[in-house]
């Protein structure tokens, strides 16, 4: 029991970081790189989450952006509620406190020699990001890649240098598709699911990976079902009111899963039934 | 006047049967057109239906201040056009192609009469055009829904 309730107690103390870095990525979305002032958390994956508390006011859920290769945490905040605006404010040296790695990320290697189809909406691209960097660095290891992004315009787009050099490095396919027009912009317009009729699939091992707003995510998961698509095959990224992280103080409930614990990363067959049921 | 088998492998004319397939291939032909040519203008009489085998078009309209805005891009094995279905037979948008654009012209006035002197072969021909007419009203319900918005 004591050994218990230690555990606990750190899993649930903040270890305090060094903001290094604040890059704007959008109008509302910032990039920022965190080093620990001693002792590091252990290394977060593909898909997984730190909690990150901003002094005085809260804690927010964040995916990785960038899986830690050093002792550095890199996550992509969009600034819509008082913890995430104050995150996306702070300078580099200042401070915040980090709790995690916490879920369940993606399974990215039970795909490879397969097909990838990758479907990000807006801010989504964050925690796929890692997922293509991956890719990248063991491109044999896959078969054809996709990469579908969406977002409002093209000024929403994180990420806009790099999605740049994926795009004419020729070892994925990326389409990009935004809501709204606007100046400057001489890309496809229209909705997500209509770049996804365009994308050939053929192998029946396609795995696909999608993160976005959830209204998003079921309709691009109808579609890829329609297509062929296998309902394990379909991963998806699950956003709820994540408190604790460790699956205890249910906050985070959804039917019978804890998003933190059994999540954020489920697999259609379970998340299906359950994203689309009011109040749940 | 194109042949049958070219019609076949655009993804709008699959499958069709006869005598329909016959009355298009009649009233058809193959086009291309450079990037940035204005294909149709709102309020124009509508003539034709453009089915697209390479490029795209935005379909979108003239707003003061900042100039053609595109509604939608639509690309291969899609079609632009459908005003010339339904009276007063005027494009309701504009159509540029955003790059060079090759594809399969329908003309209106030819095909029409067929349309409606066979109501078997008129409703083949709505049932397909509706599917399409389907699948862009879905895109502009979830687009109006601001998916990616703050809803905070």
């Amino acid at each position: 029991m004591a050994i218990m309730s230690e555990t606990l107690t750190s899993a649930m103390t903040p270890v305090m970081h060094r903001v290094i870095s604040n890059v704007s990525e959008t109008a509302d979305t910032a990039t920022l790189t965190f080093e620990p002032l001693n002792d590091g958390l252990p290394k977060g994956e593909w898909g997984q989450f730190n909690m990150i508390w901003a002094e005085g006011i809260g804690e927010a859920p964040i995916s990785f952006s960038r899986v830690p290769v050093d002792n550095t945490v890199v996550h992509t905040i969009r600034a819509v509620g008082s913890v995430t605006k104050a995150l996306c404010a702070l300078r580099p040296g200042e401070y915040v406190g980090l709790r995690g790695p916490f879920g369940a990320g993606w399974p990215i290697q039970a795909a490879r020699g397969h097909d990838i189809v990758l479907v990000a909406g807006g801010i989504g691209l964050a925690p796929l990001r890692p997922v293509v960097h991956e890719i990248l660095e063991n491109r044999e290891d896959y078969d054809k890649v996709t990469l579908v992004i969406g977002a409002r315009t093209a000024h929403d787009i994180p990420f806009l240098d790099e999605v740049h050099r994926w795009r004419t490095g020729g070892l994925l396919k990326v389409r990009i598709t935004v809501d709204q027009d606007c100046s400057h912009w001489n890309g496809n317009v229209g909705i997500v699911t209509n770049e996804l009729h365009r994308v050939v699939i053929d192998d029946p091992g396609s795995v696909a990976m999608i993160c976005g707003p959830e209204i998003m995510m079921r309709f691009v998961c109808k579609q890829l079902e329609d297509s062929g698509f296998a309902r394990d095959n379909i991963l998806v990224t699950m956003e709820r009111n994540m408190r604790c992280g460790l699956g205890l103080c249910g906050h985070c409930q959804l039917g019978a899963k804890f998003i933190c614990t059994d999540g954020p990363v489920m697999n259609w067959v379970d998340a299906g039934p359950l994203i689309g049921v009011r109040e749940l | 006047m194109i042949d049958e088998s070219l019609l076949l492998k655009h993804r709008f004319f699959r499958d069709i049967g006869e005598p329909l397939l016959g009355y298009i291939a009649g009233c058809a032909e193959q086009v291309s057109y450079p990037a940035d040519t204005q294909l149709l203008a709102q309020g124009q009489p509508a003539h034709s239906m453009l089915a697209i085998e390479h490029g795209k078009v935005g379909v979108g309209i003239h707003v003061p201040q900042r100039g053609f805005v595109t509604i939608e891009t639509v690309q291969a094995g899609e079609i632009v056009g459908w005003s010339w279905l339904f009276p007063p037979y005027e494009w309701s948008f504009d159509a540029i192609t955003t790059t060079d654009v090759s594809g399969i012209l329908v003309h209106a006035q030819c095909i029409r009469p067929h349309l409606n002197d066979d109501p078997a072969v008129g409703l083949e021909f709505v049932e397909r055009i509706s599917k399409v007419m389907q699948d862009r009203l879905h895109s502009a319900r979830l687009r109006l829904l601001d998916m990616y918005g703050d809803h905070e």
